[in-house]
């Protein structure tokens, strides 16, 4: 199975794709897409770019699961508003539903089970618990 | 039209359609003939590519094919017919500016018009590729690429005579022989085909939109220094074989295409991706459309556009329309800026090489 964890910070999803084969054995599929940001949110053609190459990043993998972490949208701890661009750009796209995982799930998720994929950079954590959690859920 | 040469079974065919008024034939067809005309009911143009069957009425691939790939990057098909035992054809609209090769040669493309173009290229491209589809164009070049211009620049991938499914195991099949100038390096020593090949022969595309020097239609323009020489002294029946030996080993050594000729915008960034997508080794090659599309994406949305009119550089804000151009005054190069194209403000000093950093970093809001 293969799938795509993503977290959004601000202007920049982080990605991380992976494959567990039929061995249990996971290869990292992400490629260049370790993350892919944006750099004015009011430029048109720069969102449209965005959503196709985001878009084509995914049709090359063909994941059978794609979620992105849940951020809050309201208080003092809410995210950025350009992240919320960014993620309806990612929910439009149809081959599969996009899901959404919050972080208590993960934190739940985790005190029970461990990660069986290290990731290559700290940033990427995130990407990479929920791409675990993906695959064994 | 001047189609005398073309089968007299096509050549009635055509004149005697009621519902499309065919107007053009074109001898730019290798395999297939092609017509042009315009459909009545619907008023639109469309193109009709003729193609041979065999004795037992296969021949059909490339029209299936088309009609199996949908996708906005890539030619949408309309019909096939058989008209014959041994002939059909198969019904495409036809695009405005025709082939990219042709849209290059008549038009100033900018380097974001040229970067989108090969982003468009790229994503249809994935189509073929991408599981379970598995597909690898292997004939990709300018005067494959479709372009309608009626509204912004439309981009197709055509001309799918040469594609091969990979096999579900094996990541090659065998390379196609067609257009030596686009053999990649592992066509030639192995003879092998891959969707890094795709990728290769799209990065020469990327060096030929952006200005790159690539003298298709007199390839010994290559030759320099003693090979010339050399050239100039063989008789006519020795020259093809040893200007396409020479042209072999440039490729094989990875200097076919000479990124000095590119304009002075196409920074070293740019020359990298181009680079990247071209380099000998397969596996040092983006390795996926994927991976190309983000590159070019990431340098699209730090630079401006640029592009060369009456030999001087221009260039463009895209978000705010600002315009800037590189002029020599005085024996200096400068760079100005106007926000309407008719008043200009002197603004940048250095070479051209400073300037053009300065433009691209210039936020012309403050
Ligand atoms: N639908 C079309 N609209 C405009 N021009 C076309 C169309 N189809 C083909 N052409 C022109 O005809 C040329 C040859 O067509 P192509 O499909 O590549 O056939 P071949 O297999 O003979 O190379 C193209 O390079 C292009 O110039
Ligand atoms: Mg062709």
């Amino acid at each position: 199975m293969k799938v795509i964890g993503i977290e959004i910070d601000n202007k920049r999803a982080i990605c991380y794709a992976v494959e567990k084969d039929n061995h249990g054995s996971y290869i990292n599929l992400t490629g260049k897409f370790k993350s892919l940001s944006i750099k004015d949110d009011y430029e048109n053609s720069e969102l449209r770019n965005f959503q196709s190459t985001i878009h084509t990043f995914f049709e090359g993998i063909v994941p059978q699961r794609i979620a992105v972490l849940k951020r809050q949208t309201k208080g003092r701890f809410a995210s950025s508003a350009v992240s919320f661009k960014l993620e309806g750009l990612i929910q439009c796209y149809e081959d599969v539903e996009v899901e959404f995982v919050s972080p208590q799930t993960l934190k739940a998720y985790y005190k029970k089970n461990g990660c069986s994929i290290s990731p290559q950079h700290n940033y990427q954590d995130k990407a990479v618990q929920l791409a675990n959690y993906l695959l064994n859920t | 039209m001047k189609d005398d040469a073309v089968n007299p079974i096509i050549r009635k065919f055509v004149r005697n359609q009621n519902d499309i008024d065919i107007d053009r034939y074109s001898s730019k067809g290798g395999f297939g003939e092609l017509y042009f005309g315009k459909r009545n009911v619907f008023d639109d143009r469309v193109a009709l590519k003729f193609y041979e069957l065999d004795a037992h009425g296969n021949g059909h691939e490339e029209a299936q094919l088309l009609k199996q790939i949908n996708h906005e990057n890539v030619l949408p098909i309309i019909d096939a017919r058989v008209i014959d035992d041994k002939i059909a054809y198969y019904l495409t609209p036809e695009m405005s500016g025709g082939d990219l090769q042709n849209v290059i040669d008549n038009y100033i493309i900018t380097s974001y018009v040229g970067i989108t173009v090969v982003q468009k290229i790229l994503t249809g491209l994935n189509e073929l590729h991408k599981e379970p589809n598995r597909m690898v164009h292997r004939d990709l070049k300018t005067f494959n690429i479709l372009v309608d211009l009626q509204d912004g620049v439309k981009t197709y991938l055509a001309d799918f005579g040469t594609i091969k499914k990979l096999g579900s195991s094996s990541s090659s099949v065998t390379a196609s022989q067609f257009t030596f100038l686009y053999r990649t390096p592992e066509a030639i020593t192995s003879n092998q085909h891959l969707i890094e090949s795709d990728i290769y022969q799209v990065g020469i595309i990327l060096y030929q939109i952006l200005g790159g020097n690539f003298p298709m239609n007199s390839p010994y323009q290559w030759l320099k220094g003693r090979h010339k020489k050399k050239y100039d002294s063989l008789d006519f029946w020795q020259k093809d074989a040893y200007l396409s030996n020479y042209l072999n080993e440039l490729i094989i050594k990875g200097r076919l295409l000479d990124l000095n000729s590119l304009p002075k915008y196409v920074d070293n960034k740019l020359k990298t991706i181009i680079r990247t997508a071209t380099r000998q080794d397969p596996n040092r090659r983006y390795q996926s459309c994927a991976d190309f599309i983000k590159a070019l994406f990431d340098y699209q949305k730090v630079v401006k556009d640029w592009w060369v009119d009456n030999n001087i550089v221009h260039g463009k804000c895209l978000k705010r329309g600002c315009l800037y151009r590189i002029v020599s005054k005085g024996g200096k190069l400068i760079a100005e800026t106007s926000k309407n194209g008719t008043i200009w403000r002197k603004k940048f000093e250095g070479d051209i090489h400073s300037l053009i950093k300065q433009i691209n970093e210039h936020n012309c809001a403050k």
